[in-house]
Parts: structure tokens; sequence; C-alpha cells
């Protein structure tokens, strides 16, 4: 990303991210068969569970995004598409459509409390979170990996320069 | 800025959400056969209430989620959340 | 005689003086103080002229609740107009003006303004200056209203905002807030105090109250000690809570940088909090009220409180010679603290026949002398009050009898004290009024939230601290407090008693609203404006209610209170854009080969959120020429186009085919497998709302193409009309516009270059129909091709994932070199579609445009089954004869510059402007055809053409002849290739 450089110490990039963004029509079983396939336990609403390198989130009903690398990721979505064979499904890789970012630490705590309405207590927003939010005035995931806390933010990449523009207006309220 | 709760998402900031307005309404099944004034009530007239307001919401930058909220237009008190093909709930005076 | 400094005590600092200016005169403070305090001690006392009147006017109040003392702060771009001077903190270097004065204070020529106080009463304006036109005299009147100056600069300053999850927010930094704060914090809750000033401890910090056997600093001190202990305990100053909103959201200003000098600034200069605490206490105090005499407006006359709160926080007595008059025991220590300080306290005026012996007898140790059951009828004064008379009064408010006079340069006064439910009531809190306190005090159950101290109308001390803890609010002790509204010597109420200082409103004004009519109370404030200026009523609402009730003989509780509004006190207008100006005002979005559109030295415009090159520019050209050269180029080599933003959604299912049917009017479910389909989509209204290509990948797998910047909300439509009405169909939709970039490939040569590809994909026109799709690799990158033209030459459009959005690019731009590919930019392609009479939704069609008039009536007949908008667009409006229809115009005068859009079609022969028959919607020079071209709406348009016609914009006329819509190649043999 060229304008990588405006970016604060407390929010890096994270170019090598992959994204898939899965969605099953009315299948009741398919949250289990999609956990077994990717041996992770079946995240609740708005969580994510993580095994082998893969996050799996549950952001909608019946949607899903997998997160891991490139390669990980391929070979997930060959389990994916195999599990659920025979249903309505609609698997795509939606990495080059996103740009992923981390926010570290109460930094980046200030940034979210500044740009979304989200309650980012813990008791909300806990380790494990992964729910899609408005940040300014444009869509996002957000995702709360380890209690430093750091956040996985995920947009809609063409929105770039809006959203550093944003985070670097913000200002540590920690 | 009201707060609703999103039935996958939990209580969220109005912001988040698109409201979609009145509650059900019913697109006639057979438009072609629907006289002018049927299908003009179902583009256009909508109750206007004091009071207890049915209407959906849309948790548009949220999960995406459209449903059904009963609310007081006075006080925005929030009474009830239901599924979007859900029937408005009853609810007696002391709702 | 007038105000002055004590030598010791006080809470500012003496060993720093602070310089600063008042109307052009330098004078010095010390910090601590505010612009009121320092001016105060200096001895200013005339700092104001009424807003309509120009009358001399004097601080009276201590805080937000000052209707006289309003400033203006600073000047050029950073001037902030009308604000309280007791609010303004001094800095070094400040600078401040009064707003209502010209040439100055003391001589102000709009003084003039009292003479003809008789004919300007209450809303003159509606009745007065109508004669010719109201018009005449509008402009002078509104050029002498209103008080401080706008700045005519941008803001400089930056402002922040932010949201806040808590356990507990407490507003108001008093003593209630403060037990409360600690009660809170000691279970280890998140609390958050908040108060709107610099100093802790509210109402009782500007006394020498004690608080469980403290003095009231050290009381306060103590408090704050074992906040630092406690890191679940936020405390904030200068954060004043502005407003309390649905579901118990509280908004809070905290001003960062207005207490500092200027130099010293960086940063945002205020922030803007939206809190949500789980539980909130509203600890907001009491407001005091003035007596309503006449002449209670002079200078030199002050709430009793204010006077109190000047002395304990400041080390300032406000006078020299001093008549306190007073209906409660509150003011009686404002007496007693000032004599202590060596202040002469000439009278203590109570209109109680008997207030309390304990009182009276420490007055009469002091050398007060006392007069009950006596009140001010009027005083005495012009640029300063130098005498009040007093007189018996009865219990309502009527002085009878003989009067005496008592000389005074300082006249305290206390009508009674409102509890500040303002936050209580805007948060859906209901009020009663409370005949004990003469005033209105909140319904404890009414809310959700908890209310505590004076804001509740409980000013007992240990009743205050026993609430905090989360009990009941008890009754507060002492007698009840008779209210005198108005005091006058006749039945007539005054005209020159003033109730709403700041908008010059007397008690004579809320007569003659009483007698016209306007007997509720909320037509009562919009008549008088009483109530509506920047201090929003604080000293005069609950007055003015009393008046009313009074005249019109209806109770306080029928008559009610207007209703609150945020925010309690003014706030920039920066604050509440926050972050959304210039670059953050809206998201914009860039394409993925951004940086090479610039290297090319691409003018850039926004089109729908993207910013996309309008034209690239060469060495001297203008962006007209560049455009002109662009589409030759296309129409006679190869260009390349960068078609990213056109929204391309996934839409699989079973049942996909059939839900596209239902979306669009062209019928969906017939296309093959690998063809493309330029289909057009209605609103339930019927009108055109979007255009695109659809392409079917498999039976039920499509590729949705949407209009550029459409993308996501066809998306959330699609969704929409599947999670509510169609709930049963089986299909998934998914929006990816931004995880394809593509590169449009057009021109008679386009087979030239795209043949030297390394490719698997064969471009030849047997391999490749038109309207059809393939995928395959280039370069070894995945890609998917359409063969579509919206320019109506050879065309590819090839989509590859966006990050190999660059490589493809050069290879196409390297693959074109000996063929001069020429990059083109929006402009030029407007120009081509143009000339093709292919439509642009939102310019060729608005909301009232409906699918036949656009030419799609046939395709609707044939398609029998119900889509979305088909029943609309069959209302009897969408059946008549003449509605509109899309064709071209060409201009028959010789003129070659394009029809101005939005110019109006009139029939040929028309010399006036009179009702049209229709518009430009899109006007071009086209170098193709050497002429400029325009289509437009026309009724009947399609049964006109050959017609001659006129055209009228801002006064030119033009001549024009409709034609087809379609200026070049009608019959489609460039794209038989």
């Amino acid at each position: 990303m060229s304008d990588a450089s405006l970016m604060p110490a407390w929010c890096r990039h994270d170019p090598d991210l992959a994204v898939a963004k899965v969605q099953v029509y009315d299948a009741p079983d398919a949250a289990d068969r999609l956990a077994a396939a990717l041996r992770v336990r079946m995240p609740t609403a708005n969580r994510y569970a993580e095994a082998g390198g893969i996050m799996l989130a549950a952001i909608a009903p019946d949607e899903w995004l997998l997160i891991g690398t490139a390669d990980g990721l391929a070979a997930a979505l060959e389990r994916t598409d195999a599990a659920l064979r025979g249903e309505t499904i609609l698997t795509l890789d939606v990495t080059h459509g996103l740009v992923a970012l981390r926010l570290e630490g109460a930094a980046g705590t200030a940034c979210l409390a500044a740009f979304t309405a989200l309650d980012l207590r813990p008791a909300s927003t806990p380790v494990g979170a992964a729910l899609r939010t408005r940040f300014g005035d444009i869509g996002v995931l957000v995702a709360c990996t380890d209690d430093a806390p750091t956040y996985l933010l995920l947009a809609d990449q063409s929105y770039t320069p809006y959203l550093l523009h944003l985070i670097g207006q913000s200002v540590c309220l920690g | 800025m009201l707060l609703i709760e999103c039935p996958w998402c939990g209580p969220r900031a109005e912001s988040e959400y698109r409201c979609g307005g009145e509650s059900p309404i019913v697109r006639p099944a057979d438009p072609a056969a629907t006289d002018d004034a049927a299908w003009a009530d179902y583009l256009f007239y909508r109750d206007n209430v004091k009071g207890l307001s049915f209407e959906r919401w849309h948790h548009r930058f949220g999960c995406g989620l459209w449903f059904n909220i009963a609310r007081d237009t006075v006080s925005h008190r929030i009474l009830a959340i239901y599924g979007i093909t859900d029937p408005r709930p009853v609810l007696g005076p002391g709702a | 005689m007038s105000g002055y400094r004590l030598e010791r005590s006080g809470d500012i600092d003496r060993s720093r003086p602070i310089n600063f200016r008042w109307e052009g005169r330098s004078y010095t403070g010390f910090a601590g103080d505010t612009l009121a305090s320092a001016l105060l001690a200096s001895g200013v006392r005339m700092i104001g002229r009424s807003f309509k009147y120009h009358r001399p006017r004097g601080l009276i109040a201590a805080g937000l609740d000052e209707p006289n003392f309003i400033v203006q702060l600073e000047r050029g771009a950073g001037t902030t107009p009308n604000l309280k001077a007791p609010y303004v903190e001094l800095y070094d270097g400040l600078d401040a003006a009064p707003v209502n004065a010209w040439p100055s204070l003391r001589f102000d020529l709009l003084a003039a303004n009292s003479i003809f106080k008789r004919f300007i009463p209450a809303a003159f304006y509606y009745k007065t200056f109508m004669w010719p036109t109201w018009r005449l005299f509008e402009p002078l009147i509104r050029k002498a209203a209103g008080l401080g100056a706008s700045p005519k600069l941008p803001d400089p300053d930056c402002y922040e905002q932010t949201s806040a999850h808590i356990d507990v927010l407490i507003v108001g930094g008093g003593i209630a807030g403060l037990a409360a704060a600690q009660h809170a914090a000691m279970s280890g809750k998140s609390v958050m105090l908040v108060t709107g000033g610099r100093h802790w401890g509210g109402r009782l910090a500007g006394t020498s109250d004690s608080v469980e056997g403290k003095p009231a600093a050290v009381w306060i001190k103590d408090m704050l000690r074992t906040f630092t202990a406690m890191p679940n305990v936020t405390l904030m100053t200068r954060t004043l809570a502005t407003g309390h909103f649905d579901h118990g959201m509280v908004s809070l200003c905290e001003r960062l940088t207005d207490h500092m000098p200027i130099h010293e600034r960086s940063g945002p200069r205020q922030r803007f909090w939206r809190v949500r605490a789980d539980a909130l206490i509203l600890a907001t105090g009491a407001i005091e009220r003035p007596l309503v005499f006449r002449g209670n407006d002079r200078p030199g006359i002050m709430l009793a409180g204010a006077a109190r709160a000047y002395l304990h926080r400041h080390a300032v007595v406000a006078g020299r010679e001093i008549v306190v008059a007073t209906t409660n025991d509150s003011a009686w220590y404002a007496a007693f603290d000032l004599a202590e300080a060596g202040a002469t306290i000439v009278a203590i005026i109570d209109t109680r026949p008997s207030p309390s012996p304990a009182l009276v007898e420490r007055a009469e140790a002091l050398g007060i002398m006392v007069h009950a059951s006596m009140a001010p009828t009027e005083a005495i004064g012009r640029q300063t009050v130098r005498a009040v008379r007093i007189g018996c009064v009865s219990s309502a408010g009527r002085i009878h009898g003989a009067t005496q006079t008592l000389p005074c340069d300082l006249l305290l006064m206390s009508g009674g004290w409102n509890p500040a439910v303002h936050l209580h009531s805007q948060g859906a809190g209901r009020l009663k009024f409370d005949p004990g306190l003469s005033s209105f005090i909140p319904e404890a159950e009414s809310s959700g939230h908890r209310i505590i101290g004076g804001a509740a109308g409980d000013f007992a001390r240990y009743s205050t601290l026993a609430a905090a803890p989360e009990q009941a609010v008890t009754r507060r002790p002492g007698p009840p407090q008779a209210a005198l509204w108005s005091i006058s010597e006749s039945d007539v109420p005054d005209a020159e008693a003033w109730v709403d200082f700041q908008n010059d409103v007397t008690a004579g004004d809320i007569a003659l609203a009483a007698r016209e009519n306007f007997r509720s109370v909320e037509h009562l404030k919009r008549y008088t404006t009483l109530g509506m200026a920047s201090d929003q009523g604080k000293t005069s609402n609950v007055n003015g209610i009393g008046i009313l009730s009074t005249l019109l003989a209806k109770s306080i509780e029928a008559i009610g209170t207007t209703k609150f509004r945020p925010p309690y006190d003014p706030i920039p207008f920066g604050l509440l854009a926050g972050h959304r100006i210039g670059d953050g005002l809206r998201p914009r979005r860039q394409l993925a080969l951004h940086d090479w559109h610039v290297g090319r030295n691409a003018s850039f415009e926004e089109y729908g959120g993207w910013m996309r090159p309008a034209a690239y520019l060469r060495p001297g050209e203008s962006e007209a020429d560049a455009v002109r050269r662009e589409v030759l180029a296309v129409r006679t080599e190869v260009g390349i186009f960068e078609a990213s933003p056109l929204g391309k959604i996934e839409v699989k299912g079973p049942d996909a085919a059939a839900f596209l049917d239902l979306m669009y009017v062209n019928r969906i479910s017939t296309l093959k497998p690998g063809r493309c389909r330029y289909a057009i989509m209605l609103s339930e209204n019927g009108t055109v709302f979007d255009d695109g290509v659809v392409t079917r990948l498999t039976d039920d797998h499509f590729l949705v193409g949407t209009t550029s910047g459409h993308a996501a909300i066809i998306t959330e439509a699609f969704r929409e009309w599947l999670q509510c009405e169609w709930t049963t169909m089986r299909v998934l939709v998914e929006d990816v516009t931004t995880c394809w970039a593509v590169a449009n490939v057009v021109g008679p040569q386009t087979r030239s270059v795209l043949d030297t590809l390394a490719s698997d994909i064969d471009f030849s026109a047997d391999a490749f129909a038109h309207m059809t799709a393939q995928r395959g690799y280039i370069g070894g990158i995945p890609a998917r091709v359409a063969r579509v033209s919206f320019t109506g030459e050879l065309s590819y459009e090839i989509a590859v994932p966006w990050r190999c959005a660059g490589a493809l690019w050069e290879t196409l731009i390297a693959a074109g070199s000996s063929h001069g590919i020429v990059p083109f930019g929006v402009e030029a392609l407007m120009t081509l579609r143009i000339e093709k009479g292919f439509l642009h939704i939102g310019a060729d069609t608005d909301g009232t445009t409906l699918p036949q008039d656009i030419g799609l009536g046939a395709i609707m007949a044939k398609k029998t089954q119900d889509f979305v908008g088909r029943r609309s667009a069959h209302r009897p409006d969408g059946l008549r004869g003449d509605r509109r229809s899309f064709v071209g115009l060409e201009a028959t005068d010789g003129n070659a510059a394009p029809l101005a859009i939005g110019a109006h079609i009139l029939p040929a022969g028309t010399t006036q402007p009179q009702p049209g028959e229709g518009w430009v919607t899109s006007s071009t020079w086209s170098p193709t055809l050497g002429a400029p071209l325009a289509l437009a709406m026309i009724e009947r348009g399609e049964k006109r053409i050959g017609e001659n016609v006129r055209v009228w914009d801002l006064g030119a006329w033009r001549e024009a002849r409709i034609t087809r819509a379609c200026r070049y190649d009608p019959q489609g043999t460039r794209l038989d290739v």
C-alpha cells in the first residue's frame, strides 16, 4: 500500500492475510459440518474459532468468513466445499477486495472508540469477537484477537485512503 | 440515538441501522389483478402513529439482518423485537 | 462605587498574574479567574448593552445562567461569538469585546432604540414595519438584531468525537455528584464524573458552609484525594453534559484548549463524547431566580448566590454598599459572608413576614438592618444602581403604602432556586410543581436515571449525602419559600420589570401576550421570545411561567414548562462535524490503477464516490482537447479505460434465474450460460433504477453488473427482497465489485492488441461473439472477459483480481503501444455513448422515468410474469400518450456549442418562455460527427422524429431538430466483427 508510511506505530498493515466468504442457504446442520471440516468448535454469533491458522468467524446468519494465510485458506476452502456438497452455497475468495489492518493497545481501542459506536468493554467485545460494524461512514469487520488488546480491522480496500485518513486523526485517549 | 437490540448482534447504536418504515407492508399476491387504489395503498399509504408503531429495521452496517420492532414513537421505548416474517405481537396497555 | 479584590483567599493564584484586553483596554487578573471575575475585580460595571433596547447591563450570575455578560472572544478566523463571561477562563493575551454596542459600551448609538421602546415591544415585527412592504425594513432590522458576529473565515480548529460505554455516569461535580461517585466507585464499577466548569464542589464551593463537619473547601479536597486511589474513577472538568438522548445516551462537550493561551494550544480544541452508561445519575444542581421589579436590570444588581461565589472562588467583593433583597434564607448567608469580608451590608429586605430568628439575630450582630414583609419596587440609577426603593409587599407581589429609598451600589437579589432539570426532562423525565420550593422538581420514578441533590429539589446537605448511595430522595427540611413572580406598585405587570434579560422581555410583554391570546406556555415563548436566548431562559423561564399563571388565574401545573432541548449551552458546529470535514466528509474510493492514472496526468473528478480520470491531459492540452483526442483514438485505433467501479454482484442458487426475472424488466432466465444481456431494473414505483449487463455463468450462477457506484445499493436491494418478501427463494448474493479490477480495451484495433497476449482465450470473432463471456488466463493472471460495448466499437472488458490489475494493465499498455493505445477517461466515454444514443441512468433518467419512456414498452409487453415495478409502470399516468420519451437532438442553428444540459424544449416558433415539453439530458461535442449532439426527454418525442423545436436556457434561444437517439452506426456494423 503506497500510503503505508502514513500509519501511526500502533496500526500495522497485514498484506498477507487471505479471506474467504462462505454463505449457505438454510441448511440447519451446515454450521456443524463447516466446523467439523475445519476442525474447530462452532463459533457463536459474532465470534470466531481458530485452529491450524484458520479463523472461522460467524458474522451473520448463515454467513462466515474464513481468515488465514493464502495456502491455508485454499486448503480450507476445498474442505469446506466438500463438507457442504449438495447444499446451496456461495464460496468466494474475497482477499483482493479487502485491506487488513491490526490496531494495537490503548491507542487502537481509542481509535475504535472514536470512529465506531461499539461497546468495547470486554464483556461486550471480548477476545474472540468478530463482528461487522460502522467505522466512520464505511462498513468494516472488527475482530479482537488478544487482550493487549489487538484488533483486526477488515475493510473494502478501495476505501483505504479514507480509512487511513481517519486513523491518522485519532489521538490516544487511553 | 436509539439503542437497538439486533436479534443476531445484540444492542447496537442506531447509526448502524436503517429504518425500513411500517411493517408489514404486504405486497399484493397478484399485482396484475390489483386495482390502482389498492396498489397505491401498497406503494404510498403508511400509518403515522403517535404511540405504538410497528416497523422494520435493517442492521445495515452490522450483520445485514432485517427484523421488526414495536416502538412507541413518543417515548421511543422499544416494546418488542421480532422476526421479519413473524406476525405483529399483541401488546397490552401495560407494555 | 464598584467591585474590588480582597488581599487574601479565593481559589486563585496571585503569583500568576494574567494580562488580557477588554473593549480594547488592558487589564490584569490572576490564574483561576474567569473573564467575569477579573473584570468584576477591576471595578468594571457596565459590561453589555441589552439585545433590543440597548440598555446598560451588568454581570448578574457566576455560571452558564449569565444572561448579560455576553462576549465576542478573539478576532479573525478564531473569533467566537456569544460566550458567557463567567464561563471564559482567563488566559494570557485573551482579547474580548462586547457584542451588542457600537462604537462602544459607553457611547452606544443604538441605545437610541430605548427611546422607541413603546413601539417595539414583543412581537412588534408581526404588526409594524408592514407598509409598504416588510422587505424594506427587514435588512435594517436584521442588521441591528442579533448579538455577536459570525466569523467570516472557516473555523481553524479541529474537533474530535468519541464514544464511551461505562458502568456509571454522574453529571455534576457538586457535593451530590462527588458523594455519588465515591459510593459507586467503591463497588469497583467504572465511574465517570463530569463537571462543566474548572472547579469541583459546585454551588458549595462558592460558600463558607460546612459539610460533614468540615468547611466546604476542605471536604471537597478530601473527596478528590480519595479518588486518586481509585483507578476505576475518571474525573473530568471542563466537560459539560450537553444533552440526554434516547435510551440513556448522554452527550458531553469536553473543552481541551479553550483555557490556554492561543500560542500554547495544539491538537483538537474540543472533544464530543457520546456516552452510554449502565446507570446515569444527574446531580446538576439548581439555578437561582432573579426578582422581577422595575429597573431590575440595572448594572450592579446581581444574584445573591453569584456574589457569594465570586467572594469565595475569586476573592472579589462586587460592591461596597450592599442591599440584599430575598424571599428565602440563602441570600442571608451571602450577606453574612460579605459582611465578614469587610463589605457594608446596608440592609436585608425579606418578603417573608417572619424570617428565622437565628438569621435575624446574626444579622443584628453584624450591624445589618432587617426589613421583613418588604420587597424592592424600583432600582434607581442608569449606568449603575445608586439606590433601591422598597415597600411593604403582599403575598401576591403588590407593593402598598409609602416606600423608602436605600442608597446602595450593589443590590443582591434572590427569588428562590430552580432545580436544573434540563437533562432529566430531555431524558423523558416528568416534572411536578412543588409549592414548597415554588419550582418544578423531577418526578423521581418517571425515568430510568437517578437525580439527586439540588437538581431533585433537595437542598439539605445531609439528605443529599444520604441519597448518594442509591437511597430514595428524602423531603428537604426548612420552611416553604413563597414565590413572588413579580413585584409592582400597580395591578398592571410592569413594562420596565425585566424577566428575560438576554432577550429583553419584560413583565409587560408577558401581559401583552396574554392579552393577545397567546396563553399557552409554548406560545408565550415564541410570541415574546422569553427563554429563547443563548441562556435558554435559565434565569427567566420559571418567573415567566409564574407571571402568566397569575395573569390567567391558572395553576402553574396547568401551564407547565416548554420543552427542554439540547444542547444545554451552545456548542461549536465543528464539534458536531468532528472528522466529517475535508477528506473525511464522505468516503471516497480509489481505482486499482490510481497511481498510474496520476502518472499520466489524469484530471480527476469524483463520480459516484469514485475518484476517476475525466481525461488524460497531454502537455498543452485543455480537457476539451484531450476528450476530443481520446474519442477519435477509440473510434479509429484502440483505447484503454479502467472500468473497475462497475458493480459486480454474484447471484447463485437454484432460484437465481427466477429471482432475477423478478428484479429486471428483461427476461433473465432465458439467458444461456456464457452469454450476456443488457438489463434494466425498476424500483417498485416503476421508475428506472439501474441498468447493467447480466452474465450467466452456469445454470444457477449469475454475475450481475450495475452502474458504477451502485453495487452496494443493488446488493442491499436484492437481499431486502430475499429476506422480507421472497423468503423461500433459494438465492445467495455477494458484492464482489472491489475483488475484480477491470480494464476495458476498445476500438477497431482491439483484437490486434489482444491477440498478442499470452492467453488461452481466443478473442477472434468466431470464438468470442458479442455479448458473451469467457474465463481463462492472461499472462498467468486469472481473468473473466466479456465482450460488451458501451461505445459502439469492438470492446472487451477484462476483469482480474484487483491486486493483479497493475500487471495486467502494464501488459496491455505494452501490447498496445505499437497501435498507439490511448488511455481515455470518463468524459470521452460519455461522448462516445452519447454518439450511440446509449442512456445513462441518472443523467437521461430521473425519478419519473418509466421503462416505456426509454423504449422498453415492447419488452414489457412480451414478458408476462410479474417483476418489480411492472404494475406501477402501468398506472394511468404511465399509460398517457403524451409522456416524454428518450430521443436525440441536433442543433440546426450552425452554432457549434453543445446545447446546455437541462435546457428546455419548446415548439418551433415559440418566442416567450412557457411550459416546456421536455429538456436536454445529455450533451457533448462529437468529434466523430463534427457537430454538437444531445439527448433529451421530449413529450411524444419518438413520434416527432425530424420535427424542429426551439431550445431555451437562461435567456438564450437555440434551434434544434429531434432525431433518433443513436447518431453513429445505427446498424451496429462496427460490432459485427
